[in-house]
């Protein structure tokens, strides 16, 4: 059974693998923030408003990654209510293999696609087109989704999604899936600017002060960076960068992390360009990237 | 290019790079299919009409291709007119970024940010929604691209969008760009048993008989795949197996070439994964392909 903590008059939060936000519209109509990984967490939700005599009005997602989605097909057939989350996000919400596909660079095959499969044209609503009730608001955090947003209740409670690595994860895992590094940096700099109570990033160390691990995360942005640079040196192909970043953070190459770690790395090269860090070029028809003259 | 090509009572196509086709629903009132490259296009397109006295309705796209999707931007400006595209086009219509990030397989650096494989956004509508016109049959054509669709006038014209190159741009490129390998072959079959008056091809000639060209299509997509696996006698690397295939076919590789055929190898490789013709397993770290027996 899923526990509630309260995070102020209002607003709650279920303290899962990935955290659910549980507002309250009204003495008894709540909305969620996120639902959890799978269906089962879902039905977990039901439970308990089953058991606390809620009703679901409707469910806003963060961003549209499956281990936040889960419980939003049951749930929104049981109530019959609507689920939002970003127009952009929406189009990997709605196709089920989306996301798969654009984190491989091609068709998936069957591993990648039964991993990363979306639940598909559930009846995802736009939030553009949504006017949240009084008492709830939000922001784009882009960066590691292209459009996920913060969500703030009239507690000043924050639910952040995924702009955060939690601190263990920096000891952890510290290359974190992103699509945008430009967007995710951007992010952490708004995430400083917030004004808040309450601070929950999805994957948990609940703060009221977001600014020490925006900072860490930035800082660890800035060391992947610096890693792949030097990883760069005078000209490497994007094959041996990968097994590079595999063996510097410890991850065991798998076709789900070729997907996910290569999918980030490219990002990350892509951003080092901007930058002026690194240079892309070909050598007998191969790709490879090498570090600028003046960087 | 850019000469105004009746087909069938009321369809036609502009001559052009990716051919834009254009049917005429009444007097005045035309619709396009596609709407080509670039703003320029969407000029040259306008001044067709106006010579012609023909109101722009509507363009209906096949696939979100930027060399399909180009000229909406500025014709909707022109006309506001409606856009039409269907399942995940429509997505990638109106967030043209998805391109070359899918693509590439991330966020796309720099040289991809390019008009040739990202268009401007336009506002895009599902197929059969208001405005839509009913008397035009869409037809699902995937493979090349994830939801790409042909369409049928009411005159027996069928505008087959990117299902099939030409026999010279085989010749010379001998690779065609695909997405789903096992959907494009289905495709092919259902184009060969498909009857019309015309078939217009966005990037080969228009035919009354289509079925030689299929079938040379389908041939290459098994030399292709038989490239490939040769290639992968010895375990290899995709960077490995991309920069061999470039030799092989002799081709000449850029960036757009980089992720347009990357793409369509790492989708062919999935292809052939999950028929068990090839297999993909880690290697301290690196993930090698090699082909089964």
């Amino acid at each position: 059974m899923f526990e509630l903590t309260k995070a102020g008059e209002r607003t709650y939060y279920i303290n899962h693998s990935t955290i659910i936000g549980v507002y309250k519209l009204t003495d008894k109509e709540v909305c969620l923030i996120d639902t959890g990984r799978s269906r089962k967490d879902g039905e977990r939700l039901q439970a308990l408003f089953e058991e606390q005599g809620w009703e679901l009005k409707f469910i806003l997602n963060t961003h549209t990654h499956i281990d936040h989605l889960g419980g939003n097909e049951y749930l929104m057939k049981t109530w019959g209510c609507p689920a939002y989350a970003t127009n952009i996000d929406n189009a990997f919400a709605n196709y089920e293999n989306l996301e798969a596909a654009y984190m491989y660079g091609g068709f998936p095959n069957n591993t990648l696609s039964n991993i990363f499969r979306h639940p598909g044209p559930v009846g995802f609503r736009d939030i553009e087109d949504f006017q949240l009730p009084e008492g709830l608001e939000y922001i784009r955090l882009p960066g590691h989704s292209f459009g996920m947003i913060g969500i703030k209740t009239s507690d000043n409670v924050w639910f952040i999604g995924d702009s955060v690595l939690n601190s263990k994860a920096l000891e952890k895992y510290q290359f974190g899936y992103l699509v945008d590094v430009a967007g995710y940096l951007e992010t952490l700099e708004l995430l400083k600017e917030l004004e808040g109570n309450l601070f929950l990033p999805s994957h948990g160390d609940i703060v009221s002060d977001i600014k020490p691990l925006a900072e860490k995360n930035r800082n660890n942005i800035e060391d992947n960076i610096a890693g792949i640079f030097k990883d760069c040196g005078t000209g490497v192909n994007f094959d041996d960068l990968l097994k590079k970043v595999f063996d510097r953070y410890g991850i065991r190459g798998d076709m789900p992390q070729y997907a996910l770690s290569g999918s980030t790395l490219r990002c990350y090269l892509s951003y080092m360009e901007e930058q002026g860090l690194v240079i892309p070029y070909f050598e007998d028809n191969l790709l490879k990237w090498k570090q600028a003259q003046d960087a | 290019m850019y000469e105004l090509v009746q087909v069938g009572e009321k369809s036609y196509y502009i001559e052009c790079p990716a051919k834009i086709g254009i049917y005429r629903q009444t007097e005045k009132d035309v619709f396009l299919i596609d709407s080509g490259n670039d703003k320029d296009a969407g000029k040259k397109v306008r001044k067709i009409l106006d010579e012609q006295g023909w109101n722009l309705k509507g363009i209906l796209n096949t696939h979100s291709n930027a060399d399909h999707i180009g000229g909406n931007a500025y014709l909707q400006r022109q006309y506001e007119c409606r856009i039409f595209a269907g399942g995940i086009e429509k997505a990638f219509t109106e967030y043209p970024v998805l391109e070359p990030s899918f693509l590439y397989g991330g966020y796309p650096f720099k040289e991809l940010r390019h008009k040739f494989l990202m268009a401007k956004p336009s506002l895009v509508q599902e197929f059969g929604s208001e405005g839509f016109p009913e008397e035009v049959e869409v037809i699902d054509l995937p493979g090349h691209f994830f939801d790409m669709t042909g369409f049928r006038t009411p005159d027996g014209t069928v505008f087959l969008a990117d299902c099939l190159s030409s026999a010279a741009s085989l010749e010379k490129y001998r690779i065609s760009v695909l997405y789903d390998a096992a959907a494009y072959l289905e495709t092919l079959d259902k184009v060969e048993r498909m009857e019309a008056n015309i078939f217009v091809p966005s990037h080969a000639q228009a035919a009354e008989d289509i079925v030689p060209l299929v079938r040379l299509n389908r041939e290459k997509v098994f030399e292709n795949a038989q490239e490939i696996r040769d290639i992968c006698k010895e375990p290899v690397s995709f960077e490995t197996i991309l920069q061999s295939l470039f030799e092989r076919l002799e081709l000449e590789m850029n960036y757009e070439q980089y992720v347009l055929v990357g793409s369509t190898v790492r989708s062919y490789l999935a292809w052939m994964k999950d028929q068990g013709q090839i297999e993909g397993f880690f290697e301290k770290n690196m993930l090698l392909w090699k082909s089964v027996g």
